[in-house]
């Protein structure tokens, strides 16, 4: 292999893989302990050569963790293109006079293999040192240096994992990108003014890099009033995601001058049972009509499909349950919907929200009504952001299982 | 996830009576955990001879949407299979969620 002799190159591979300074690791003590005993040397080594010194990744038989990169050897043996030895290196011109060889360490034998990576730069070296002059025959010289190739084996093989787990991160950071991207699709981007109301919605994510299947939407009506829904379809993921889209939309084709939720959730229902052929998927819902009257009054007409009732705090703090339930939709085309209406005043304010709102609420195998009642009651007349602060505070003591949403309309 | 999962009580256990079938299922049957049901409902299916299955659902403490589809899934598979298909249930969360649901009418009860 053609090795890359640029020292500025050959240290940003040294970088690159990361080894310097790292703890013993018992793979390189194997292979030097394995060099030891094979070459019946007192010395072995795995060294990776930095700027200005030799780092010792394993050291066997030398207390010594880093020398100096002159006068090492090591540093000559990196810019060699194979085995660089030296059988006495007191009689050796190339190391006679290396500090090493002639002072007390009294270096003789050095054999030394490059680390060469895959694109040709040699990060440091093994190396087995005696301090008696020795000959390597090529066989040896060959054992030597298909040890060199299983260090680097394990400094590829680290190299990998690391990038792994560094791609896994960036995978992992990239579908949460894409999930709340998606979630917030499927929600409208604020919710709109309607005369004579005061709405508020939120949202809450159990999971964060998982698609929920709770949605909600505001839709403002041609009539001075608007359609509100709120829903959960079963789930999660890209394929609930895809689902809750189809939802959204033909709601909100089907919201025109004349429409009822019963028949807005029926036509849904046929749209999502033929368009989704073998999916087992299917959603419930809570569609509201909320349209103004000449009286000064705000009908709100529910139709239920397979979703818990909105429930109406009157002005006085009285609570009703509105609406009767139906099946859920997306299923089969058997199902019929009924809706139910009745009249909000002044002050009184309608919740609409999933059932992972009201188990978190209600808390497990809790009375629901009697919970929520408990929370809903006393902000009776109160606006519809302090309702849903009020549920927000709730929702973020309790463990969230589920995602959860929920909408509140208040009449001024 | 598996930490999560492993805390969590779920079951199915599956008993033959000549072709009458009882698919017990206890615990917490949710999106993590409704496949295995369907599987054991499918593999009881597969095996043939089936002439009625009860899905014994008495034993579940918490059922989510995912865990609803789940029945739904196993109540259509079985007819589909020719048989009888009933669902045994006890007052809880799961006729709590049927109720809510809409669909209480779609099962036959043991």
């Amino acid at each position: 292999m053609q090795v890359m002799t640029d020292e500025a190159q050959r240290l940003a591979a040294v970088r690159r893989y990361q080894v310097l300074d790292t703890p013993p690791d018992g793979a390189f003590e194997r292979i030097t302990t394995l060099a030891a005993r094979l070459f019946d040397v007192p010395i072995a080594i795995v060294s990776i050569v930095d700027a200005d010194r030799i780092w010792f990744k394993s050291h066997y038989g030398l207390d010594v963790e880093q020398i100096d990169r002159e006068p090492g050897l090591c540093a000559s043996a990196v810019l060699q293109d194979g085995p660089w030895l030296v059988d006495d290196a007191s009689t050796d011109p190339r190391t006679l006079a290396n500090p090493l060889v002639a002072g007390e360490m009294g270096l003789r034998f050095y054999a030394g293999v490059p680390l060469t990576t895959n694109d040709g730069f040699n990060l440091g070296t093994l190396c087995v040192i005696d301090q008696q002059p020795r000959k390597l025959t090529d066989d040896e010289v060959a054992s030597l240096s298909d040890l060199a190739s299983v260090v680097m084996d394990q400094l590829e093989l680290r190299l990998a994992a690391r990038r792994t787990v560094e791609l896994e991160c960036e995978l992992r950071r990239s579908a949460e990108v894409v999930a709340r991207t998606l979630q917030q699709s499927l929600l409208p981007t604020r919710v709109p003014d309607v005369d004579g109301l005061d709405i508020a919605a939120r949202y809450h994510v159990a999971n964060c890099d998982q698609v929920g299947g709770d949605f909600y939407d505001v839709v403002p009506d041609t009539r001075g009033g608007c359609a509100v829904v709120v829903g959960d379809v079963c789930g999660k993921g890209t394929l609930a995601a895809s689902m809750t889209g189809t939802v959204r939309w033909v709601l909100r084709a089907t919201v025109a001058d004349t429409w009822t939720p019963a028949g807005a959730l029926g036509r849904l229902n046929s749209v999502l049972v033929n368009a989704q052929e073998d999916l087992d998927q299917y959603a419930t819902a809570a569609l509201v009509a909320v349209a103004p009257v000449r009286d000064g009054s705000t009908t709100v007409t529910v139709g239920l499909a397979g979703h818990p009732h909105p429930l109406l705090v009157r002005s006085g703090g009285t609570l009703e349950r509105v609406g009767q339930t139906s099946p859920v939709v997306g299923w089969t085309l058997e199902a019929e919907y009924t809706e139910v209406a009745a009249t909000m005043r002044g002050g009184d304010f309608l919740v609409l929200f999933t059932d992972g709102t009201l188990e978190v609420v209600a808390g497990h195998g809790a009375t629901e009504d009697v919970a929520v009642a408990a929370l809903l009651a006393p902000l009776a007349g109160r606006p519809a952001a302090e309702v849903a602060d009020a549920l927000d505070a709730a929702l973020g003591e309790g463990v969230l299982r589920d995602d959860a949403a929920f909408v509140v309309v208040a009449v001024r | 996830m598996t930490g999560l999962l492993d805390e969590v009580p779920f079951e199915v256990a599956v008993d033959h009576e000549g072709d009458a079938v009882r698919v017990r299922v206890a615990g917490e049957l949710d999106l993590f955990r409704e496949g295995a049901l369907r599987a054991a409902v499918t593999a009881v299916l597969d095996a043939g001879d089936v002439g009625s299955l009860v899905l014994d659902v008495r034993g579940l403490q918490f059922l989510d949407s995912s865990g609803l589809r789940a029945l739904l899934v196993c109540r259509d598979r079985t007819k589909e299979a020719g048989a009888e298909f009933r669902l045994a249930v006890a007052p809880g969360p799961v006729t709590r969620l049927l109720a809510v649901a809409g669909v209480q009418g779609w099962f036959d009860y043991e």
